[in-house]
């Protein structure tokens, strides 16, 4: 997987803030606020993983379940597809 | 060959400019030139040359085009609606010195080149290399010291700052856009060039006291904003950097230093004195330790 632009991931008191490097005219223009897990995502996507790959990443690094990790890994995918920057 | 050479500076940042042909400064940037000294930047204007043609593109709209060839950046601006003719191109080939090249083409129009070193540049980018950014706001300067007010366009920065002129003889310095840097250990704000419609712009600075960020209101109130919020609330009034990763880092790190030294308030208003008068209270009892 691959973002369609760049991000520079940026802790503000505590909290884990996306910030946009535009690019285009049309690019996201918005910050995102991610949790712990949400900015371990983002790193895996930002290394071009691919989502079974996230997946075992996040299997390794957090005591979740399978099934946890699967939903967490789709459901980010899919938030970043909808914003269409990934 | 002869050169002619100008100088201005903005926020402290003296910036030189050296041509084989006559130039002048825009009508704006008059009101930043000064005697030459020893400049923080150089632009060296280049005439009747072309950028290269090819190239990794890694921006492209209407005007401008940011090209990459060789390890070199070069930003070109079409004058054109077809987007064939060029009008010049930008691109830095020294960071220490910082010196950029600038790339007059096919000029002909007969009168001085005016010229704008600021606006041939990716200007967060340019000014995040000493420490500086544009804010989108109103500065007004009050006792010596620098008081900024930022918000989107039509929410009241120049109106507020109207209202401290009129009603505690501040001095407006710049209605639209203030660059916020750095310097010698203190954070200040500065004039630009850019002031919107406002039309003011002074080559003034003071040392920073406090950042309000404006919201239109139904009746008056401040607070002092935590971290985050006033980290969300600034960024997304910094000029930002469209293609340059390293600078919209550097630039966020900036930002949270300067929310280190410099307190942020909120100011939800309505358009008049008591709200002037609620600011003036609060940043008077913080002077005096009580809030």
């Amino acid at each position: 997987m691959k973002l369609k632009q760049e991000f520079v991931l940026r802790e503000v008191a505590g909290d884990k803030l996306l910030i946009p490097v535009m690019g285009t005219e049309d690019a996201f223009n918005g910050i995102i606020t991610l949790n712990e897990t949400g900015a371990f995502i983002f790193k895996q996507i930002e290394a071009e993983k691919d989502e079974p790959e996230i997946v075992e990443a996040l299997l390794e690094e957090y005591q979740v379940t399978r099934e946890q990790a699967t939903k967490n890994v789709a459901d980010f995918c899919d938030n970043f597809r909808k914003l269409n920057i990934l | 060959m002869e050169t002619y050479r100008k100088d201005m500076d903005v926020a402290g940042i003296r910036i030189a400019v050296e041509s084989e042909r006559p130039f002048c400064f825009t009508e704006r940037c008059t009101a930043f030139e000064c005697l030459p000294g020893e400049p923080d930047v150089t632009f060296f204007l280049k005439w009747d040359t072309q950028p290269p043609t090819a190239g990794e593109v890694l921006y492209d709209s209407s005007k401008y085009q940011i090209l990459q060839k060789d390890g070199r950046r070069y930003r070109i601006c079409r004058w054109d609606t077809d987007r064939k003719k060029i009008e010049w191109y930008l691109c830095q080939t020294s960071r220490e010195p910082v010196c950029y090249e600038v790339g007059i083409c096919q000029y002909n129009r007969g009168e001085v080149y005016a010229f704008n070193p600021l606006h041939c540049t990716d200007l967060a980018a340019f000014l995040i290399q000493f420490d500086a950014a544009v804010l989108h706001s109103s500065l007004i300067r009050f006792r010596d010291k620098a008081i900024v007010f930022s918000a989107p366009s039509q929410t009241g920065k120049s109106t507020q700052a109207a209202i401290w002129e009129k009603c505690y003889g501040a001095e407006i310095i710049n209605g639209d856009r203030s660059v916020i840097r750095r310097y010698q250990s203190h954070w200040i704000a500065a004039g630009s060039p850019y002031a919107g419609s406002s039309r003011i712009y002074k080559n003034e600075a003071a040392e920073l006291a406090a950042i309000v960020v404006l919201r239109q209101g139904k009746k008056n109130t401040i607070r002092k904003l935590e971290t985050k919020e006033a980290y969300l609330c600034l960024l997304s009034e910094l000029m930002p950097s469209m293609v340059n990763r390293e600078a919209v880092d550097l630039q966020s790190r900036w930002l949270l230093e300067l929310l280190k030294q410099v307190p942020v308030y909120m100011l939800s208003c309505l358009p008049n004195p008591a709200a002037a008068d609620l600011l003036y209270r609060t940043l008077e009892d913080r002077n005096h330790g009580t809030k």
